[in-house]
């Protein structure tokens, strides 16, 4: 039996509807529970004070410091060894098996869980090379989780320029390199940016690898080296130790928050950006 | 007696295993417009391209042969490529303005070779271009604006006022109007036979009408061979190869 074309139309539309309405209806509904439970605790005291009483009372400062750190330490090292390696696989090598292996390996990197880079990042950087559980520590490991993505990311933005525009600027007798920084760059920054503000908010809410390597130390770190927790960890224990709920979900709303600005300010400067170059 | 600029001996030339150009000889004189005609995987553009080392962008090419250009070969590794292509400057069949403003499609190369330096000379150097490409008068008020809101046929002259303004002194055009309305096509011909004065222009055209219009030599291609080269009225008159007729009457081709 065939269905008349008109409904099945109809059907199809209502069924994608729906669809779509689930998806925006599980995000709605996971930021109005934290909102509801956790906004009520924001308060000047509870964002700049330190943790007191192992959270039940007092503020998240610390944690606000520690995840700023490590997110910071793990985008200043993946995003030029990310980007650069980018540029290198679309600009200075030909497609073949090596690229291939390549991106194969950024692939299964990606694909590694983040308890298992957590307990990686233990080995190499807290045991092996020393550093303890620090600030440095838990950025490296970050670092690495974030790499594939800022890759592949990278690598079709740089993929999308025009092949033509190249042409011009060879035939202007323009170098490599300045075709790539002047014209290439800049015509895939938008594409880039997308998957480095992607790896900011993994890097924000990743709380495994950050408990394997930045420890969870309850005082602010200053340097390098000194251990801390960020607010996903602090999250986590808050809530799985039973500390104190409604300051997990006071913290959660503040990490909700920090990512929606932070991508809502990468977009804004996005559209500068590009009304500068279009 | 016109000098001569560019002078080609046996150019043989392979995409892998296939081949683009075979054996081909060639002399091409300052201050004239060569057109080079001849239907589609001729080895036109190959040629083209082999004259200002853009050939070098295809891994598989294999080129062999002699290229002089003002007495030096090109195509050794000894050539500065970069300052080659300064030299010989290049117009595509599509017109593709980087995605800048007008003035800065103009000024971005010069720029960088840190020639001109000073805004004035810049500026200067801006608008005798765009008003050597007979597009001044449409864009001086403008040129901060996007050289992407300008038309096609603005923007094939903004492409060749950008390959102007770097001084060049040869230009080659891959059918620079084949994208392009009959009123555009006809100013970029009138800029041609104005630029021949301080040029050596080769343009690679499949409209047999354009070249018999604007050039003052022709050549005909053909299945990677040079059929025929003389001065233009008398290749269009009086051809000498039978296969020459034939296209230029449109029998094949």
């Amino acid at each position: 039996m065939r269905l008349d074309p008109l409904l099945t139309e109809r059907l199809v539309k209502s069924l994608l509807w729906c669809f779509t309405g689930l998806t925006i209806f599980v995000l709605i509904f996971i930021i109005t529970f934290i909102s509801v439970k956790g906004l009520p605790q924001l308060s000047w005291t509870f964002l700049f004070h330190d943790i007191e009483d192992m959270g039940r009372t007092g503020g998240i400062f610390p944690t606000l410091v520690s995840t700023l750190y490590l997110t910071l330490i793990a985008l200043l090292v993946a995003s030029p060894l990310g980007v650069g390696s980018a540029i290198y696989l679309t600009e200075y090598t030909l497609e073949g098996w090596v690229t291939r292996l390549i991106r194969f390996g950024a692939e299964c990197l990606a694909g590694v869980p983040s308890i298992i880079l957590g307990l990686f990042g233990f080995v190499l950087f807290v045991i092996k090379l020393n550093f303890g559980w620090s600030m440095l520590s838990g950025g490296l490991s970050l670092a690495i989780m974030i790499l594939p993505t800022i890759i592949r990311t990278s690598e079709e933005a740089l993929k999308a320029v025009p092949k033509e525009y190249q042409d011009v600027c060879f035939s202007l007798g323009i170098s490599k390199w300045q075709t790539i920084t002047r014209v290439v760059l800049p015509c895939a920054l938008p594409g880039i940016m997308t998957g480095i503000v992607l790896s900011i908010g993994r890097s924000i809410g990743e709380t495994a690898v950050v408990l394997f390597t930045a420890g969870a130390s309850l005082r602010t770190p200053t340097t390098l080296f000194d251990s801390g927790r960020s607010m996903a960890v602090h999250f986590y224990i808050l809530a799985r130790e039973g500390l104190s709920m409604p300051n997990a979900y006071g913290t959660a709303a503040i990490l909700i928050i920090s990512i929606l600005l932070i991508n809502i300010t990468a977009y804004t400067l996005m559209q500068r950006f590009l009304q500068k170059y279009r | 007696m016109l000098a001569v600029k560019i002078h080609v001996r046996d150019l043989t030339f392979h995409y892998g295993s296939q081949c683009a150009i075979q054996g081909l000889n060639l002399d091409i004189y300052q201050g004239e417009i060569l057109g080079l005609m001849g239907p589609a995987k001729s080895g036109k553009t190959t040629f083209l391209r082999v004259l200002n080392r853009m050939c070098d962008l295809v891994p598989t090419a294999r080129v062999a042969g002699s290229v002089l250009l003002d007495g030096a070969e090109i195509l050794g590794p000894e050539c500065d490529v970069d300052g080659l292509r300064r030299r010989v400057g290049m117009v595509f069949a599509k017109p593709v303005p980087l995605p800048r403003s007008i003035y800065e499609n103009l000024a971005f190369a010069p720029r960088l070779q840190k020639k001109h330096q000073h805004r004035h000379e810049l500026d200067e150097l801006v608008e005798n271009s765009l008003k050597a490409a007979q597009l001044w008068e449409e864009v001086k008020d403008r040129l901060r604006d996007s050289a992407l809101k300008l038309s096609g046929g603005q923007q094939q002259r903004l492409c060749l006022a950008r390959t102007l303004a770097m001084q060049p002194e040869v230009i080659l055009l891959d059918e620079p109007t084949s994208g392009l309305d009959p009123i555009s096509t006809a100013r970029i011909e009138e800029t041609l036979t104005e630029l021949k004065k301080d040029f050596t222009i080769i343009l690679v055209s499949n409209n047999t009408k354009q070249i018999a219009r604007c050039s003052d030599k022709v050549a005909f291609m053909l299945m990677s061979r040079l059929v025929e080269y003389g001065v233009t009225p008398e290749v269009f008159m009086v051809p000498k190869q039978k296969e020459t007729d034939d296209y230029i009457s449109g029998r094949f081709g």
